[in-house]
């Protein structure tokens, strides 16, 4: 099943009521298909249209050309965007943005009183979305007291209480510190093992190389689409870009041109794993 | 020195029922002239201690001199002790506010240094304002003509963080103090607020202080490194000598740099390879040492 789709979408923020210096589209001709389940990172430096792109994803912004589909509905549909902002769910990034509440459990249950479920229902959202993030715990406790990756935990699990198809995260990590980021990937992870579509917007490619696909962007258009392995591979393409490869792979590399071949190497637990089996 | 602390201790509501110990005996000199990096977890403490260092939070027990200037509690001291020790706080593009970039530059100058009257002759002239924010808007890299007047608003991430900066380095601090000043850039973002703060460190601000959770630009940059846990430094050392307490470190739960890592991990095998946080040298070292080992 096709999740999102991208139709030759073309965005600018000159005649929407953005910024007058910005005449340049910010999404030019996009085209691009995520099918349900994917497990994706999406990357690019900054002013490249990443969160363009994940705000086109569920409508909060149209497309000024071409057509941006969530499950075969098009976003410019009105009658429909309920129903995609409620299959498409969306964090960002700033923990501390987007707690109303002064309870966790309030917090997580305005998502499902909004879409008008009954009081018990309600309920048991709270505790299928607490549970997923592993912060039941912290049911009555109030998100101003929690730790930064505690906060964006709570953040996705107000998205999950109205049990979206997608998450798509714009650089929810990038706020954390190394330990909250790595709460938040596990999280995701296991969301996505149970067939939710995940996709995570970064520019740490560390953290990239973890996922199944690898979308690219630079300048509004689509730069590269492959597995970590083939993005990776495209070193001198991405540098121009202004993306690193992975800490693991770019030592990697020098080992390689030094005359040590360990063969592939996309992750730190990759490498030490295979400088720990050296004779 | 720079800074020198002694037997400082601060808890946080230290009569309610919330009272939290944050910072026990800590005890620390920092040099003239050092780029000083300071990492532990996240409440560990980090950010109460610097808080001391331009007196935004005052010492409950123990002393603290800055710059010369001790630390106390109704010290008339206190405002050029703020001109002398600069503090760019984490995220500081959060904490713009005017109209124009040049009037959010000149507000830290204005406020601790002064207009020229005739109660504060040693105060500055408009002009001199002026050629102080074009100053600094040239150390950190934007332009006077292109974006002095416009609205610091409109401006990226990574150029409003510099106006942040600007408008702390106006002062020409001796001390300059930044939490995460990297946080949440891009690469390219990161490596130019690096390469600018190692400028500042040239022209402005001799000692530098710096938080990070990057154990890598640490190792990149500083020349010692406090490790802060639980309110107390737990270690002090070169960042060299430091990661190669992995096991320490990871039981904090902080990171080591990949080199580090493989370092530490050759080394159990019997392998002796030098720390080198440049990964081209480090590389050749190793790639040297097994190829030799093998013949």
């Amino acid at each position: 099943m096709t999740a999102i789709e991208f139709k030759n979408v073309v965005f600018s923020y000159s005649e929407d009521g953005g910024t007058e210096n910005n005449i340049e589209p910010a999404v030019k001709e996009l085209s691009l298909t995520i099918e349900q389940g994917e497990f994706i990172a999406l990357c690019g430096h900054n002013g490249s249209g990443k969160s363009t792109v994940a705000r086109l994803m569920n409508g909060l912004l149209t497309p000024k050309s071409g057509e941006v589909l969530a499950f075969g509905e098009s976003t410019q549909n009105k009658k429909k965007i309920y129903d995609i902002r409620k299959d498409v769910g969306m964090i960002f990034q700033n923990p501390d943005n987007q707690m109303i509440a002064t309870i966790v459990e309030d917090d997580i249950a305005f998502g499902p009183e909004n879409i008008g479920l009954p009081r018990e229902e309600i309920g048991k959202r709270i505790d299928f979305a607490l549970g997923a993030v592993d912060m039941l715990e912290f049911k009555q406790a109030s998100p101003y007291k929690l730790s930064g990756g505690q906060k964006q935990r709570i953040a996705i699990a107000g998205v999950l209480a109205v049990k979206p198809k997608v998450l798509v995260l714009d650089e929810s990590t990038a706020m954390l510190d190394p330990k909250g980021r790595r709460e938040i990937f596990d999280v995701i992870k296991s969301l996505n093992k149970e067939g939710m579509t995940i996709i995570l917007i970064t520019h740490y490619m560390d953290e990239a190389a973890l996922f199944d696909r690898i979308i690219v962007l630079d300048n509004g258009k689509l730069a590269m689409d492959g597995t970590p392995k083939e993005v990776f591979a495209r070193q001198t393409e991405l540098a121009e870009i202004g993306l690193k490869l992975p800490r693991a792979t770019k030592l990697n590399s020098y080992f390689k041109e030094n005359g040590l071949d360990l063969g592939e190497v996309l992750s730190t637990d990759e490498l030490m794993e295979k400088i720990c089996q050296l004779k | 020195m720079s800074i020198k602390i002694e037997n400082l201790s601060f808890i946080y509501n230290p009569k309610g029922a919330f009272k939290k110990e944050a910072l026990k005996n800590i005890t620390l000199t920092i040099n003239k002239g050092e780029f000083f990096g300071i990492i532990g977890h996240t409440g560990s403490g980090k950010s109460t201690l610097i808080q001391h260092f331009n007196a935004l939070i005052m010492p409950q027990s123990g002393t603290l001199e800055v710059a010369g200037i001790k630390v106390v509690e109704g010290s008339k001291e206190l405002k050029s002790l703020r001109a002398k020790c600069g503090m760019v706080f984490q995220y500081p593009e959060y904490q713009l506010f005017g109209e124009t970039v040049e009037e959010d530059i000149a507000f830290g100058l204005i406020n601790f240094i002064g207009k020229k009257t005739e109660k504060n002759p040693s105060g500055l002239t408009d002009q001199e304002i002026k050629e102080r924010v074009k100053e600094a808007m040239e150390l950190v890299g934007l332009s006077y003509n292109e974006f002095a007047m416009r609205s610091p608003f409109q401006l990226s991430g990574g150029q409003k963080r510099r106006v942040a900066i600007a408008g702390i380095i106006v002062t020409k601090p001796e001390i300059l103090i930044l939490d995460e000043p990297s946080s949440g850039l891009d690469p390219k973002g990161k490596q130019e607020i690096l390469q600018l703060i190692r400028n500042l460190k040239e022209t402005t601000s001799d000692t530098i202080i710096m938080i990070s959770h990057d154990m890598d630009e640490i190792a990149e940059n500083c020349s010692r490194v406090a490790v802060i846990a639980k309110g107390e430094i737990v270690m002090c050392m070169s960042p060299e000598e430091l990661f190669t307490h992995e096991e320490a470190l990871v039981g904090l739960s902080l990171d080591i740099p990949i080199v580090a890592k493989v370092r530490n991990a050759l080394a159990l095998k019997g392998i002796d390879v030098p720390y080198n946080r440049d990964y081209k040298v480090f590389a050749k070292t190793v790639a040297e040492k097994i190829a030799g080992g093998a013949k």
